[in-house]
This record gives structure tokens, sequence and C-alpha cells, in this order.
């Protein structure tokens, strides 16, 4: 038997969300029920803002790479002029994938099938034997070039929709924009994409993913075996300098705080328990004439930014982008890159990869005990007998409206702020992201309702 | 050793270190996986680009895993631990070797290349997986007998089931 279709009030079932009570609770169906991904599928990743990738990526003419926005290949490429573009991977003809790799450098994009030509800004060159083909002028008035999606680049940081109407890209990221500044302004040259990128899929959720990214709450339980290596490499070491930011790791000191922003983004922050083993420290005096003590400082400690729906730059040791594609509801593939200031000295990039290496690749000594996390969430939430879950609710004695000291120093003005002690492992970070999910799950059903019964 | 050593024995040699490798593993006695690694010995796993070649420069590029012997010594106490979520239960495996093409000229050195297909079974979601992997060994004469000094695993399927460490490639 089908499952019922869902209804506008089995959306608004899905948070239980009543500040006034002091409470907050997230329906354990959010990671579970194939109706809700189909929504989130229609009216999140194919009808909001999707992160795609960097301009770094493709600096010169005709360098393209390949992607997904929501279910539906795209190409995101340089053309001819040195714009960016980003147009549907599928032949106008009938529908053939016309890009095949991940990414490159191409004039032209041929559909091998019957063999119609795009070039790099997506245009028809050719369709192949038109004169002999009898076509009509119907055929001849159509335009045949790839479909153009919409573009949004702040900085180098490239976004797309498939939806025409959404708000500009500056309005969607809003504040954000300042911690996409604190990466971008490391260097005066930008950022670049060390080579080589991880691939990966785990057994869970999305937006399991989504909530790590900004979950300090785990990180002792989930990381002892890697915190246990670090402190015994810190015991080892012969002389001063530290060759991980988690040496020194002494909860007491270190005081995190966390940032709600409209339009589901939210941010962590930290104090780096020993920042000289940041590659950017070795330049530390350089950056903080250019770009001033408070920016310096914000560079120095642990940021973790999740851009919703579907990246995170997490830097603590290292700097990793981390872009996800959902695949179905328990089951995520993650693309994953190490991202650099450019014109890091060598000695300094090798220990940043490494770091990076240990850290953040799935391979590595912590982010494969996440993504174990996320398999055990996934597979212990089966039974709708269980309504909520009791993880949201850490920090709502302490969260703020609006921003606070530390925000201030930013200038940001986020939705919500919090800050305390690390082990607070506050988790007020997630209840605007899932605000913002409900809102535009809600607002879709409805515009589906409204279309049915049209 | 003899400078006149015959390819024969150079194969011969080869495959019993490979094979003792793989079987350490298979029989989960990581210490004396380890002990096949010489002190300062190299252990890499390469990325591919997104354009579709490996990565060469560890120093500049990005690796899976790039680990000296110490930090393979740190792997295995992190999955004998317990401590490890991805690591507990820990995956069975069974390492197939297989096309082992040895080179030595009789100077204390063997370059060994293998093709390795490693078969894990995570036992907590009873799932298996397969790693198919290039592999190269850099082997070394020392006074305890053959060492690797530099083992280097192309992944040829670089689309990772969920996790990957030393004992699943
Ligand atoms: S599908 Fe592309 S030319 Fe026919
Ligand atoms: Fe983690």
């Amino acid at each position: 038997m089908q499952p019922a279709p869902l209804r506008p009030a089995d959306i608004d079932a899905l948070l239980d969300d009543r500040p006034a009570d002091g409470v907050f609770r997230v329906s354990r169906a959010a990671v579970r029920e194939q109706a809700i991904f189909d929504l989130e599928m229609r009216h999140i990743f194919e009808g909001s803002w999707v992160f795609l990738g960097l301009a770094c990526q493709i600096p010169a003419p005709h360098d393209f790479f390949t992607t997904r926005i929501g279910r539906q290949p795209v190409v995101v490429s340089r053309d001819g002029t040195g714009q960016i573009r980003c147009f549907i991977n599928s032949c106008r003809h009938r529908g053939a994938l016309v890009c095949h790799r991940a990414a490159g450098n191409a004039r032209r994009h041929a559909c091998q099938y019957h063999g119609w030509v795009y070039d790099s800004a997506g245009a028809c060159l050719d369709v192949k034997d038109e004169k002999q083909g009898a076509y009509t002028d119907a055929f001849r008035a159509e335009d045949h070039g790839l479909v153009q999606v919409r573009l949004g680049d702040y900085r180098g940081f490239l976004f797309g929709s498939l939806n025409p109407d959404v708000a500009p890209i500056e309005a969607y990221l809003g504040d954000v924009r300042a911690l996409l500044d604190l990466i971008v302004d490391q260097s005066p040259d930008g950022l670049e994409v060390v080579p080589g990128v991880v691939r990966y899929v785990y057994n869970g959720n999305w937006k399991l993913q989504l909530e790590n990214g900004t979950d300090p709450y785990h990180f002792t339980s989930t990381h002892p075996s890697y915190i246990q290596i670090l402190g015994e490499r810190g015991k080892k070491a012969a002389s001063g300098g530290h060759t991980s930011i988690y040496q020194n790791f002494n909860q007491k000191s270190i005081s995190r705080g966390a940032f709600c922003f409209p339009n589901g983004h939210a941010a962590i922050w930290g104090e780096t328990p020993s920042s000289d083993a940041r590659p950017i420290f070795r330049q530390i005096e350089a950056l903080r004439a250019r770009v001033g003590e408070a920016r310096a400082k914000w560079m120095l400690y642990t940021r973790n930014l999740s851009i919703f729906p579907n990246v995170q730059f997490a830097e603590n040791a290292a700097l990793q982008m981390r872009v996800w594609r959902p695949l179905s509801p328990g089951s995520t593939e993650m693309t994953t890159y190490c991202l650099a200031p450019k014109g890091e000295d060598r000695a300094a990039r090798a220990v940043r990869i490494r770091q990076y290496e240990e850290f953040f690749n799935p391979s590595g000594l912590a982010t494969p005990d996440d993504a174990a996390a996320y398999e055990d969430c996934q597979a212990g939430n089966v039974t709708p007998a269980i309504d909520f879950h009791q993880g949201y609710a850490r920090g709502m004695a302490a969260v703020r409206r609006g921003g606070d000291e530390h925000a201030a120093e930013l200038g940001l003005n986020p939705s919500t702020s919090i800050v305390g002690a690390f082990e607070m492992g506050d988790e007020t970070v997630f209840h605007e992201t899932y605000r913002t999910w409900r809102e535009l799950l809600r607002k879709g059903l409805e515009r589906d309702l409204a279309g049915e019964s049209a | 050793m003899s400078p006149e050593m015959m390819s024969a024995d150079v194969q011969t040699i080869a495959q019993g270190v490979l094979f003792e490798e793989a079987r350490a593993l298979d029989e989960q006695r990581f210490h004396d996986w380890l002990a096949l690694y010489a002190e300062d010995a190299v252990f890499w796993v390469p990325a591919w680009t997104d354009e579709g070649r490996p990565t060469q420069d560890p120093e500049t590029e990005l690796s899976l895993i790039h680990c000296t012997r110490a930090q393979l010594a740190e792997r295995v106490g992190r999955v004998e631990g317990g401590r490890s979520l991805a690591s507990t239960p820990l995956p069975r495996t069974a390492h197939v070797i297989s096309n082992v093409l040895a080179e030595g000229a009789g100077d204390g050195r063997i370059f060994v290349r293998s093709v390795a297909l490693t078969h894990a079974f995570n036992i907590k979601r009873r799932e298996t997986t397969l790693a198919y992997a290039l592999v190269e060994h850099d082997l070394v004469a020392t006074g305890a007998g053959w060492r690797i000094a530099r083992k280097k695993i192309l992944l040829q399927n670089d689309y990772i089931a969920t996790m990957m460490d030393f004992y699943t490639v």
C-alpha cells in the first residue's frame, strides 16, 4: 500500500518549536521518510540555491567541471570570453549527457549520440546534417543551446539554482559572506584547491552531515582515538612547536560559540588550542597588517560554516570544503577538497596537507568515526513509534536573539548567538536551519497542492 | 646476497614478503604486519584528481593516506584500542595479491608491482566492500630479512564506501 500523500500538517509536525516553553524538537521522520526526501529534492535542492564549486577550479577559458543540482547533472564552464556559466548537462536533442568528465578543458561539448555540438558557453554550434534533416521552420526558430541555469558568484564561491526566481545570491548568503571572506582573504591572492579530490558515500541522511559539521558536542566522545594519538604525539615531541592544533587540547580553557543565520546557514567558532600549528600562523604578522587584528584572530579560530543546504567549510588544522549530494533518504555522496591560501610556502603546505588527510579524509583518523556515527543514527532510526529526538536542546537556556560581542568583532548580525565553555556542546545552532528547512518544504508542498487542484 | 641473484629468486622473495604482509593483515596480526616495514618506511595511497590522474607529489597534492611507519603504528593502536566507532567491530578482510612482477639487480633492493583485491566485510552492517589497487613495493634487504621501504597503493575504485584504512586496501 502506498503511504498517504503528505499534507501541510505533516510538515508542520516535523518540528515541535515552542520557544516560550523552552522546547525545540525535530521529528525522527526527518531523516527517514522517502516522501520527505522527495520534497527536499524538489523544493530545496532543485528549488533554491545550491553550492556548485569554486571559480578557482576553472581558471582558464573553456575550463569546466560537472556536478549536480539536486538530481540534475549540470556543467559549470568558463566560456571563451572568461564568463562563468552553468548549464544543464543534457543534450537538447534527446537528453544525453554531453559532458562526461568530472573536470577538464573543452572548447566544444559534442553529444556522441546523434552528434549535436555545443560550445563552452552552451550554445549549439551544430545540429548534425541539419540541411538534409527536412526540419520545419518551427524547429529552426527554437534555441537549441544547452539550458542555462541561474548562477550566483560571491567572490568565487559559485552557486546555482534550477529555480530562476530565487533571490540574488548576495541576499541568500547575507552575513555569511563575512565568514567566506575570512577564508578567501587569508592570502592576498585568494584561495586554491590542493590537487586531488576524495569522494565517499555513507549510509545515512544528508542532514546527519549537515548537523555534524556544526556539532561540537560529539568531538570528545566520537574522536577519543584521534585525541589520544595527538596526546601521545605531544608527549613524544622533543621541542616547542606543535604539529597539531589539538595539542594542548584542554577543554577548560577553550570557549566555543555559534551563530545561526537566515536561510538556514550556521557557523560555530572556537579558540584554537595550539594556534602555532596553523599553517597560516607562519605569516601571522603580515596577515595582521593586511586584514587587521580582529580578522586575523578570527582566521586563527577554528570555524565551521554550513551554507544551506549542501556545503560546509571546516577550518581547524586545515581547510576542508565538503559538498554533498543526497542519493536517498539513507545515503549521501560526499565530495571533499583541501583548500589553501594561494602562495603558501612549501613547508606550510605540506603540514597543511598531512593534517588535512589525517583529520578530514574518510581514510583518516577522525572522519571515519563521524561517518560510522551517522550510519548508526540512520540504522537506529526506524520506528515511527518514537516521535521526536532529544538532540536539539543544549544551549537553549543560554542562546540569545541577534548578535553578541563576538559577532560584533566581524560586524555580523546573526539570527541567534551563543558562547560558552567547550563542554556546553551547543545545539541551538541547528534551530534556524530546521526552521528554514520546514518552511521550504511547507511552501513547496503548498505550491504542489495548489498546482494539483488548479 | 649474491650479485648474480637469479630473477626467479627475486620473484620468490617478493612474493614471500607480499603474501606474508597480506596474511598478517587478514589475520589481524597488525604488529607482525608493522614489523615487515622498515623504520623509515612510507605507506602511500594517492588520491585522484577530477581530471582523472593520480596525484604525484604528496608534498603539494592530496593523498588518501600518506604515512610514515610511526604513523602506521598509531593507526594500529587506534583500531586495536576499541575507541574508534569505525573500527569496532573490526571488519574482516581477505587480501588477494596477484600479478606479482619483481625486479632486482642484486643490490639488496627489489621493486615489486602487484595487483591487490581487498574484500572487507563490515560485520555491523553485514556488507562487503571491494577495493582494487595497483600496488608497488620497494623492498630492502636488512640484517633481519627483507623489509618494505615503501608501499604505494593506487586505488583504482576511489569511490569509498564510508571509510577506508590501512587494512581495507
Ligand atoms: S541525444 Fe544528443 S544528439 Fe541525439
Ligand atoms: Fe567529528
